[in-house]
């Protein structure tokens, strides 16, 4: 009941979207579900009623979870910031946001050169003169 | 006072505390000066092992929320990396959280290494502007050892900026602006408002063993290339080839004076064994908040001890942009700034100024996790319209010195076997007032170059990178804790030499003026000039 719950409430916090590549749902973007599980104890306690919760249409599982935010503000923070992090560290959601994988390094990242047209622009700067007080 | 059960070492000459920025460059240059003096420094934390750094780990965005986060206390709730010897800050009366790491290289293997100086009107403000105090000395006093500092770190950037007085071409060309910068820069132009590519600590070429910038992002999580400047490998390896000795993992927990004069400090090893080292001169260089808490723990008084500290209060304004940006590419401190409303303008309702700075985007778990909402569809159709097409403009102000902004130490001890500290800070109307114009001109930068929406953030708490005043210079010892030359009013062989000399602060990042600053105070030590 527990794995289901957390599920529920992953998808709820985390629905992912209809984007191009679209974002999954958190259930799908393959989380590590043992830490997460350990930190949804107190947040599905806090909500009480694990059926009504399961059986609810999405926009109600939101106002459901809003309650336990409001009431149970640390435990309820602790889940979402390690759904947070496994979530978007997870490759399918990287790939989605045209993002890479790999960590920044030993690669990094390429950046255009300075582009000489704009820097001549500082001309303009320079031609106002001393800025500074003394 | 030292024990019988304590390891005793023979005396030195010159006993430094902290290895970070004014540490070490206050190391290296009285080494360089009077090669004859034994000088050792005692340092907290560890070497920094760049084979290790998140950078290069999977979890790296994660990592850098928890024990690798810039707070010392985050680091700390997270279970600490082992390098970084944190102590815990009670911060809950602080608009800003201090940020630090503790470590061979301080705050510099963290720092986002923007490398601005302050402008000669920063030296003298109570004269020009009738506000704060003036420092003891000037601009130009400062500035050959300006021009050492800058040699030492290796600056990237352009000359010729005319919101200073002319400084010498800057070793590597500057960091490239981007897509972002590069868009930041047309609207500043078109607005007609100074702007300047940054100069930074960060090598845009490669120079022995240390690599160029490869643009990877998390510069506050350590440099895995040894791209960007930090004492240990600017500094330190010029100073202990040069025979300073580096003790690390050493916590100096007390100044020891008898009579007025300090005849050593007592620390403990590594091994947490308590350790007495004589020695004549004591050079403390803890940090706004480190310096305060050892001098505080070792009975060394002034009524301005601890007091007056100084942030530089920050906010953000973020634009959204349709086109695609660079996304979270670094360095963070890069692209460029605008000194357009720098110097004091009393038409705009406060005195002193603003630096913008447009900076580089965060990781894509940091900016996920600031939305509001927070979670549910709404956030995740926020973070799709934000992630690589956002441009962040940090506004920094100027915030003077208050009495009733300060560090004081608590009653219990800490696990470090020092009291424990608090910081106590309130943001000043003057300096809301600052900020909301800041803003103001940020949101108008953003719209010219073409933001369709705009999101503000008032006051970010996590933005205590600069930690300054709470040990201030001067000459009257009602009002400063030390003099010019660093030499503590009331123990005047302990001197200070960091951040927290800051009689004020200017509106822009310490960095230069801290290491400058610290080379001045040892060539005052041996009677030599620049
Ligand atoms: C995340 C971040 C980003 C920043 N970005 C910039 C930037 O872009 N540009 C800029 O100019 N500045 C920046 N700064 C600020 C800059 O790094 C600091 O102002 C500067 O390093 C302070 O120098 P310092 O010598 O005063 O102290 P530090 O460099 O912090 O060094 C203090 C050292 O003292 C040690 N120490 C303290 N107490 C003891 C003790 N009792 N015993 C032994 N050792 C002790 C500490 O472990 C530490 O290593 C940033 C800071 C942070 C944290
Ligand atoms: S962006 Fe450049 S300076 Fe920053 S950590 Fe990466 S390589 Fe180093």
């Amino acid at each position: 009941m527990t794995r289901t719950m957390l599920l529920a409430i992953l998808d709820t916090m985390l629905p992912g979207d209809e984007g191009e590549p679209p974002l999954p749902p958190a259930s799908e973007a393959g989380l590590d579900l043992t830490r997460l599980e350990r930190l949804a104890e107190p947040v599905i306690t806090a909500l009480g009623e694990n059926d009504g919760f399961l059986a609810a249409a999405a926009a109600d599982r939101v106002a459901k979870l809003r309650i336990v935010e409001l009431n149970a503000p640390v435990a309820f923070k602790a889940l979402l910031a390690e759904a947070l992090a496994g979530y978007y560290e997870a490759p399918p959601v990287l790939a989605a946001l045209g993002w890479r994988v790999a960590p920044p390094q030993p690669h990094g990242h390429d950046v255009a050169p300075n582009d000489e047209a704009l820097f001549r622009t500082l001309e303009k700067v320079k031609s106002r003169g001393q800025l500074w007080r003394a | 006072m030292a024990s019988g059960r304590q390891i005793k070492f023979g005396p030195i000459d010159v006993a430094i505390v902290g290895a970070g920025l004014g540490g070490a460059a206050f190391a290296r240059r009285l080494a360089g000066r009077a090669p004859r003096l034994r000088i050792l420094c005692f340092e907290r934390g560890d070497w920094l092992d760049r084979a290790n750094l998140p950078a290069q780990q999977p979890d790296w965005q994660r990592l850098s929320l928890g024990r690798w986060a810039t707070s010392p206390n985050l680091r700390l709730q997270a279970g600490g990396n082992g390098i970084s010897a944190d102590y815990p800050i009670d911060d809950s009366g602080s608009d800003f959280k201090p940020l630090m790491w503790n470590g061979v290289g301080g705050s510099t293997i963290n720092w986002a290494a923007h490398f601005p100086r302050l402008h000669p009107s920063d030296f003298k403000i109570r004269t020009l502007d009738g506000v704060g105090d003036d420092w003891p000395f000037s601009y130009f006093d400062l500035e050959p050892y300006y021009d050492l500092n800058d040699e030492a770190f290796g600056v990237s950037g352009l000359a010729g900026d005319p919101a200073y007085p002319p400084k010498k071409s800057r070793r590597m060309p500057p960091l490239p602006l981007g897509r972002l910068g590069a868009k930041a820069a047309r609207a500043f132009d078109a607005l007609g408002w100074h702007w300047w590519p940054v100069d930074a600590a960060i090598n845009t070429v490669t120079e022995g063993t240390r690599e160029a910038c490869n643009h990877c992002g998390p510069c506050q999580q350590g440099c895995a290339n040894g791209a960007k400047s930090s004492t240990d490998l600017t500094y330190w390896p010029r100073a202990i080839a040069s025979g300073v000795g580096l003790r690390t993992n050493c916590i100096v927990q007390e100044i020891v004076v008898e009579g007025g004069v300090a005849t050593g400090i007592r620390y403990r090893d590594g091994n947490g064994r308590d350790c007495w080292q004589p020695a004549s001169t004591i050079v403390v260089a803890g940090n706004g908040i480190g310096t305060a808490r050892l001098l505080m723990a070792s009975g060394i008084e002034s009524p301005a001890l601890g007091r007056n500290l100084m942030f530089h209060p920050a906010a953000y304004v973020r634009g959204m942009f349709t086109e695609e940006l660079d996304g979270p590419v670094g360095p963070v401190g890069c692209a460029l700034y605008s000194h357009e409303f720098y110097e004091t303008d009393e038409t705009r309702g406060f005195k002193r100024g603003i630096h913008l700075q447009v900076t580089r985007e965060n990781p894509l778990l940091v900016q996920a996790s600031r939305l509001e909402p927070a979670w549910g569809a709404e956030a995740q159709r926020l973070l799709r319209e934000e992630f690589r097409h956002s441009m962040a403009v940090l506004v920094m102000a100027e915030d003077l010195p208050e009495l009733h902004n300060r560090v004081t130490m608590a009653r219990e001890m800490e696990a470090d076997g020092m009291p424990g500290v608090r910081v106590e800070y309130t943001l000043s109307r003057e300096a809301r007032r600052a900020l909301d114009f800041g803003m103001a001109r940020a949101e108008e930068m953003l719209r010219a170059a073409g933001a369709h929406r705009i999101v503000r953030v008032p006051l970010a708490p996590y933005t205590g990178w600069h930690l300054l005043g709470t040990a201030r210079m001067g000459s009257d010892p009602a009002t400063s804790v030390t003099n010019a030359d660093g030499c503590c009013h009331a123990v005047p062989n302990v001197i200070v030499a960091d951040g927290s000399l800051f009689p004020t602060a200017g509106a822009c990042n310490p960095g230069s003026t801290i290491g400058a600053l610290a080379l001045k105070l040892a060539d005052a030590l041996v009677g030599a000039r620049p």
